[in-house]
């Protein structure tokens, strides 16, 4: 077994976890800013197509995106968990909720993959320029035609940019899940894991928000 | 500080599920406008519990949770100002009307 020694710039392992932890913190600020920009974007774009929003949203696989959001919230938790068992120094237990969550971030990631081959088989791509634009529109004039492609274009960027962030997630899990093994349970080594951890909990409050703003709030009842 | 258990952690795990639950199910209603408040008000408290019990931010320290708060300071100086002037504007010029097109003003429902 490895040992994780503390870094020559800090006095005590209690230090550097402290500093880790503030530094992923502010990590998470930024990527929560970055988010931002998009779900502005959001908020703006339905604010002047609420016709084009509410046919997109409504057109979304409600139960699919639900799903995907039971097994964000559950893999949240085993990895919470993961972090409990670390801190009990149980890297073996740790090891068995770090491959429950990337289970679940796999899982996330194939339904997700499923519902944009839906979209794609129906036409509605990134971009616009289909049948299924012209058939859906809320209105047929060159404006309105202009608001569906926008919506779906949106949509692809926050779900992606999200998805992204979950390939992201489980890497880090991945690579936690070899290191717990490796290296000797320590203060250090915990600091890790509830970093990695912190990184999949973030991953998962951005999709509690996309989820009710691509699947829930179209007003329609399909 | 509070300490979290695992006992907290799984009665957290438990108010997640069931405010997912009650998110759908208030999905399939009509609430006259409310549905978007109602729907960002939920995932609001669930983000809320996500951070403080599975993040450990209710044992973190107040370095982390300033950390935090000016993200959320900005996402709602950045969100209102946006809100507020998109309102006060007509439709964006995405493209020029061309004849025989109704004009923009008149698609708004």
């Amino acid at each position: 077994m490895r040992e994780l020694a503390v870094a020559e710039h800090f006095s005590t392992a209690e230090q550097q976890g402290d500093a880790a932890r503030l530094g992923m913190w502010i990590f998470l600020a930024s990527e929560i800013l970055l988010f931002t920009g998009m779900f502005t974007l959001y908020a703006g774009g339905r604010a002047h197509y609420p016709g084009a929003f509410a046919v997109g949203i409504d057109h979304n696989l409600r139960w699919l995106g639900s799903l995907n959001t039971v097994i964000l919230i559950v893999s949240s938790y085993l990895v919470a968990r993961g972090v409990h068992e670390m801190r009990s120094r149980r890297s073996a237990a740790t090891a068995r909720f770090l491959l429950g969550t990337m289970a679940l971030g796999l899982a996330f990631l194939v339904l997700k993959a499923v519902e944009y081959g839906v979209h794609m088989g129906e036409g509605a791509v990134p971009g616009g320029g289909t049948a299924f634009y012209l058939e859906h529109s809320p209105g047929k004039t060159a404006w309105a035609v202009d608001a569906l492609p926008f919506f779906f274009g949106l949509y692809y960027l926050m779900t992606g940019a999200h998805a992204l962030h979950v390939i992201v997630g489980l890497g880090v899990l991945g690579w936690l899940f070899f290191e717990v093994r490796r290296v000797s349970p320590s203060p250090l080594l915990e600091v890790r894991v509830e970093l990695g951890a912190l990184y999949w909990h973030l991953v998962d409050v951005i999709w509690i928000f996309l989820w009710p703003l691509f699947y829930l709030t179209g007003g329609g009842t399909a | 500080m509070i300490a979290i258990s695992s006992k907290l952690q799984m009665g957290t795990l438990g108010a997640l599920l069931v405010l997912t639950a009650i998110s759908y199910g208030v999905s399939f209603l009509d609430l006259g406008g409310f549905d978007m408040s109602v729907a960002i008000g939920i995932a609001a408290v669930k983000a809320a519990f996500v951070i403080l019990v599975f993040m450990h931010l209710l044992e973190g320290k107040t370095s982390m949770v300033l950390a935090l708060f000016s993200a959320l300071f900005f996402v709602a100086l950045l969100v209102t100002f946006v809100g507020v002037d998109t309102a006060a504007r007509d439709l964006p010029p995405l493209r020029p009307p061309t004849e025989g097109v109704i004009p923009p003003r008149d698609l708004r429902p």
